[in-house]
């Protein structure tokens, strides 16, 4: 099972590493025949085994949004050309849209796959920031103790207790609806971390003050060890497992997150393809039932939170027991 | 002739909350305790469990900070040392701790635990580092190919001498061994005594002794002091105060050493918290000998 975990992440990531090779189109291209065109089917049947190809399709109505195969002739798929994994020739078989296109008539596939890269970064990004000030945080009050301790404590118990997500939303709300992407993602970004490293500080800050009181961390100040060097040598790398368990619990929660924000408006603009905008622009029931394909990004979403969970579980104990193992040696 | 260590009036109060309408309590876990030690000696420490022995080796070091009193080292007052001067400080007292088990980072290669004093005072190139960890751990006994391990890998008595290796590194005069082969097997104990006897001589070191296990205090130490719930009760020399030991405490501290021979007719004497006074001073009742009678 952690197996199977681990390969689904490295496939996500792989997938939005090689987004821009693996996309069979640009992901802001519209083609306007193509609205709410359904997935393009890559056949190998055709009368007897051919190299993969497909049919074109046609625009039959664009009040029915009804499309149609055109099955005289089979376009084959071109292989390795213009820096595109697989592509067809768009003057004999139209655009290339394994998973169908969305109400601009662009492709979901190569919309999906910058959009995990967004997505993915953005959580990425978030999850080492919150690491790093949860365990600056905890570090630092889990070694002084006392009045800073007790403020530092004091302050992510507060932040613990607001509901993260409504936060975010206000959060985001305060700020103009329209800004660049970049300005988004910094936004985002800021806005998880600051919401995400309570939690990560408190568990730290319990090991880092545990670990204190054993010898070895008495000894390195016998030593004449500052407090810097104790905390970066001794002290927090007792905290790592529990760290990496707190990776694995932050990063699908970002991703979720963001595709909440997103959907609803407060995210990224529609345009930068995320899995959250993709969302935003499926949220029509009637759509759901036209055109399913709209629906990728969730799969996709799904596929990354399982994947992470497999990882974690798949070592046979639950994060609360990794966290106990992390405690021990 | 000067004393190396010169502890006098050492006074540690731990002060317990109890919440906000409470008085705080007051745990006085060293109280006025007054002792020197000279160079190239070895002074037990001896008292039960909370007596207050480990806390006044640890506020020698100031790992705890004293209440109140004073710790001259060569006759500076190690107690108001600046931050940069007690570092330098350090390179001359060290500690070897009880447990070798949580005294060693888990987490980290012994030689990188032996070279750490070494980095910490930004001593010598990596090259000449390297070279005196493997010196050290010849020092104590320890094979040098056994560097790259992790400390879950080594005995307990192995462990203790890569602690001894650690606490030698910065070439230190006064060592504190607090309980640091109590937690041995007895036949290892005797090894790593043997190895801190033998490392006295030859490294010119001072020990403060801290132990409870008053046979072998009486066989290393040259003097000693008996501490009872956080005051010297007691002190002289070893011989002396064994033989003719004054205070009750001392008396039945003594008398719960246990003896080989099951046939020995053996008198346990029960200590009676009351039969004497707690507050009394201590008073030479010979030479070199003081007790609080």
């Amino acid at each position: 099972m952690r197996a199977a975990g681990q390969i689904l992440i490295v496939l996500v990531v792989l997938a939005a590493v090689g987004a821009p090779w693996l996309a069979p189109n640009p992901p802001e291209r519209s083609f306007p025949d193509a609205l709410y065109a359904p997935p393009t089917r890559v056949r190998l049947l055709d009368q007897g085994l051919h190299a993969p190809f497909i049919y074109r399709q046609r625009l039959v109505s664009r009040l029915e949004r009804r499309f149609e195969e055109d099955r005289s002739r089979p376009v084959p798929l071109r292989w390795f050309t213009g820096g595109r994994l697989a592509t067809v020739d768009e003057a004999q078989g139209g655009p290339l849209l394994v998973l169908g296109a969305d109400a601009f008539g662009r492709d979901i596939l190569s919309r999906l796959l910058y959009g995990t890269r967004a997505s993915l970064a953005l959580a990425l990004v978030a999850t080492l920031g919150a690491l790093l000030l949860g365990a600056l945080v905890g570090g630092i009050a889990g070694y002084t103790g006392g009045l800073a301790d007790e403020a530092l404590s004091r302050l992510s118990d507060f932040i613990l207790v607001l509901p993260a997500i409504y936060v975010a939303l206000a959060l985001r709300a305060v700020m103009p609806l329209v800004l660049p992407a970049r300005t988004v993602f910094l936004l985002l970004t800021a806005i998880f971390v600051l919401l995400g490293w309570p939690i990560v500080a408190r568990g730290v800050r319990a090991i880092v003050a545990s670990e204190r009181q054993r010898d070895y961390a008495v000894a390195g100040q016998a030593l004449g060890a500052g407090p810097v060097r104790l905390l970066a040598r001794h002290l927090l790398p007792a905290a790592s497992s529990y760290l990496a368990v707190q990776a694995t619990l932050l990063l699908p929660a970002f991703i979720l997150a963001e595709a909440t924000l997103s959907y609803v408006g407060l995210g990224f603009p529609s345009a930068v393809p995320t899995w959250g905008t993709m969302l935003q622009d499926a949220a029509n029931v009637s759509l759901v039932s036209e055109a399913p394909w709209m629906l990728a990004p969730a799969a996709a979403i799904f596929v990354l939170v399982l994947a992470v969970n497999l990882t974690v579980q798949g070592t046979g104990r639950a994060p609360v027991q990794l966290l106990e193992r992390s405690n021990r040696w | 002739m000067r004393p190396l260590l010169d502890v006098r009036h050492l006074v540690k109060h731990f002060v317990r909350k109890q919440g906000l309408f409470r008085a705080p309590s007051i745990v006085k876990a060293v109280d006025g305790v007054s002792f020197a030690i000279e160079e190239g000696e070895m002074f037990g420490l001896v008292g039960e469990s909370g007596s207050g022995k480990s806390t006044t080796g640890r506020c020698i070091l100031r790992l705890i900070e004293p209440s109140s009193g004073e710790v001259l080292f060569r006759g500076d007052n190690v107690l108001e040392f600046s931050r940069p001067r007690m570092r330098l400080a350090r390179r001359d007292m060290q500690i070897v701790f009880q447990d070798p088990y949580s005294s060693l980072n888990p987490r980290m290669r012994v030689g990188d635990i032996v070279e750490e004093p070494l980095v910490i005072h930004k001593l010598g190139t990596k090259a000449e580092r390297r070279a005196r960890v493997a010196e050290l751990f010849a020092l104590v006994g320890l094979e040098a190919d056994h560097l790259a391990r992790y400390p879950h890998e080594f005995s307990g008595g192995q462990r203790q001498r890569i602690g001894i290796a650690r606490a030698l590194a910065l070439n230190p005069a006064l060592i504190i061994a607090d309980e640091a082969v109590s937690a041995l097997d007895v036949s290892i104990q005797a090894q790593v005594v043997r190895l801190m006897v033998e490392l006295k001589d030859r490294l010119k070191l001072t020990y403060l002794f801290i132990a409870h296990d008053l046979r072998l205090v009486e066989n290393i130490c040259t003097r000693v002091a008996v501490m009872y719930l956080g005051k010297i009760v007691e002190t002289g020399e070893t011989r002396a105060l064994f033989a003719r030991p004054a205070h009750p405490y001392t008396r039945a501290l003594l008398s719960a050493v246990p003896v080989l021979d099951p046939d020995t007719p053996r008198q346990r004497l029960e200590l009676d918290p009351d039969a004497f006074d707690r507050d009394a001073p201590l008073r030479e009742i010979a030479a070199g000998h003081w007790a609080a009678v």
